[in-house]
This record gives structure tokens, C-alpha cells and sequence, in this order.
């Protein structure tokens, strides 16, 4: 689950930590409230009729929805220093559709510390109920004081 | 949700061509639209109850300079989005006014296969860029693969 007041602390700020994972089932409720909220009403998210006259055959998540679930585990793990110094560079690999669940999940790639400042490299990716990768990249972040990730 | 010119019709994606800097386009994070937001992406309890909770999440802010954009340019129906890279330089406090910059980095229109990269420069009241990014979209046709 998300630890929003305590991140990840120093004894765990290692190389090969797993980020705590963020699971969440995406239906077309949600993916209507995320039209909304975006203002992104391309109708493959939103149409039905249109979407199944794609070869995607249905409507799918907004991909930016998803990535959001990876922004959101690493501000859980990383608080406010994701907010300030968090980097990511990712890839949409399938599409998420109504009914699947995705779990996404980060592991600490490698650490750098140097005068004080400690760069963090993280490996991350979003996965369906298949084990289908829906998106997959790398985040970075930074923060001072020795890895004291908390806020 | 924006200061643009309003008599001024959305670009086509034929218009676009590489270096073409959009108009920039004025936006708030306010308490409603951030609570629209966590709402949506299933995160209004626990941002709220988070310390972060006096910003709004970058990813609300770029999903927002990215649909500020596509009021300009109208994006069309089926475009996928196959890329993304953010860095997130400031915490924005809700209630921040926000200005997004946006240009075509690269526009790609070979045969059916049609892609532009789109480049973010967000700012605040400050003029200090709070997060720069690159959107790669595609076009097949219909022909669609993954977003």
C-alpha cells in the first residue's frame, strides 16, 4: 500500500529495494471520470461503438491515467523530493481496458551519493492481471541529506 | 480553462510541422480541479491525508497542459499516445497559476505512419519552469496498437 507520511527510509534505500507496489482495477466509470478530469474525451476511451471499430476492439485507459499510478507510488515512496526533483521516461507497451487490474511496481536500479546529494535510479513498470506489461521505463530521483526520503 | 484567443480555430494535425511553438496557455490548479483530478485517479483520501496534500500531483498538472494543448491543435480521434518523459523541477501549492508551453519537437508523416514528439515547458506565476516533458504521439490510421 501507499505510505504517504513515511517513504522509503535509509536502511531500505538500497539497490534492488522494491518500491511498495500500487494495485488498482480500472473500469469505464473511472475512465470517464478521468475524461473529465483531463478533458482528454478522444472517443477510444470513451466510445464504445468507436472503439470496437479499432483493432484495439474496445475502449482502453487513458495511458496518461496509468502512468499516474506510477507518479503515485513514488510519491508514496519518495514524498515531496518526487514532487521536486522526480524524473521518468516510460513507454506504452498495450493497452489497459475496463475490467483489468494493474499492478505497478519499482525497484531501486542504482544509487549515487555524492556530496550530500543522493540520486536514486528506479526501474518501474505496470503490469495487467496477465502479466502483460501495460507500461514500462525507468524513474529518477533526487534528495539531500544522506536518503532521508520522508517528508 | 485557458487565455487563448478563442476565434482562433484549432490547428489540423497536417498544419503541424517541427518547431512549431504553440501559443502558451494559461491554466489554474485549483482546489476543484485537483480534487477532480485525485478523484478520478482514485487518490483524493489518501492525497488528502498525505503531507503533499498542499500540491497538486505533477501528473494532474501535465495531464492538464497536455489537454490545454490539444485545445489548440485537434487531436485526432484514435491518436495513441506510445511515450512520456517528465521531470518535475517545483512542488506547485494548489491554487498556482500555471502557463504551458508546448512545441512540436519532431513531426514524423511517412506513408500511414504519422508521429509527432510534443515538448512541455510549464511555468508558474514565477516564470520558473515547474515541469518540462515530451509526449510522443502516433497516428496509424485507426490502426492502433497500445496506449
Amino acid at each position: 500500500m501507499t505510505r504517504f507520511k513515511q517513504g522509503l527510509e535509509p536502511p531500505e534505500l538500497r539497490e534492488g529495494t522494491a518500491i511498495p507496489p500500487v494495485v488498482k482495477s480500472i473500469n469505464q466509470k473511472m475512465i470517464a471520470l478521468y475524461a473529465e478530469a483531463s478533458g482528454d474525451f478522444n472517443p477510444i476511451h470513451i466510445d464504445e461503438t468507436f472503439a470496437k471499430s479499432t483493432p484495439l476492439g474496445g475502449t482502453i485507459a487513458h495511458g496518461m491515467l496509468i502512468l499516474s499510478y506510477i507518479s503515485e507510488m513514488m510519491a508514496a515512496a519518495f514524498g515531496r523530493a518526487w514532487l521536486t526533483t522526480g524524473g521518468l521516461s516510460v513507454r506504452f507497451k498495450a493497452p489497459a481496458r475496463p475490467g483489468d487490474t494493474i499492478t505497478t511496481t519499482g525497484k531501486i536500479k542504482s544509487i549515487e551519493r555524492q556530496d550530500g546529494v543522493t540520486h536514486i535510479r528506479c526501474s518501474v513498470e505496470s503490469c495487467n492481471q496477465a502479466k502483460e506489461v501495460v507500461i514500462s521505463g525507468i524513474t529518477t530521483v533526487t534528495t539531500i541529506n544522506h536518503g532521508a526520503l520522508s517528508e | 480553462m485557458q487565455d487563448k484567443d478563442s476565434a482562433t480555430p484549432p490547428l489540423e494535425w497536417e498544419h503541424l510541422i517541427s518547431g512549431y511553438e504553440f501559443p502558451p496557455v494559461s491554466y489554474e490548479m485549483g482546489v476543484s480541479t485537483v480534487s477532480q483530478y485525485l478523484n478520478a485517479v482514485g487518490r483524493e483520501k489518501m492525497w488528502g491525508a498525505s503531507p503533499l496534500s498542499k500540491f497538486a500531483p505533477p501528473m494532474a498538472i501535465t495531464a492538464l497542459a497536455m489537454t490545454a494543448m490539444t485545445e489548440l491543435f485537434k487531436m485526432p480521434d484514435g491518436a495513441v499516445h506510445t511515450a512520456e518523459e517528465l521531470e518535475f523541477h517545483k512542488a506547485v501549492p494548489v491554487g498556482t497559476k500555471l502557463t504551458s508551453h508546448a512545441k512540436v519537437g519532431r513531426k514524423l508523416d511517412r506513408g500511414k505512419f504519422h508521429m509527432a514528439v510534443i515538448e512541455l515547458n510549464i511555468t508558474d506565476e514565477e516564470n520558473e519552469t515547474v515541469i518540462t516533458g515530451k509526449a510522443s504521439i502516433v497516428l496509424t490510421n485507426q490502426k492502433m496498437e497500445a496506449e
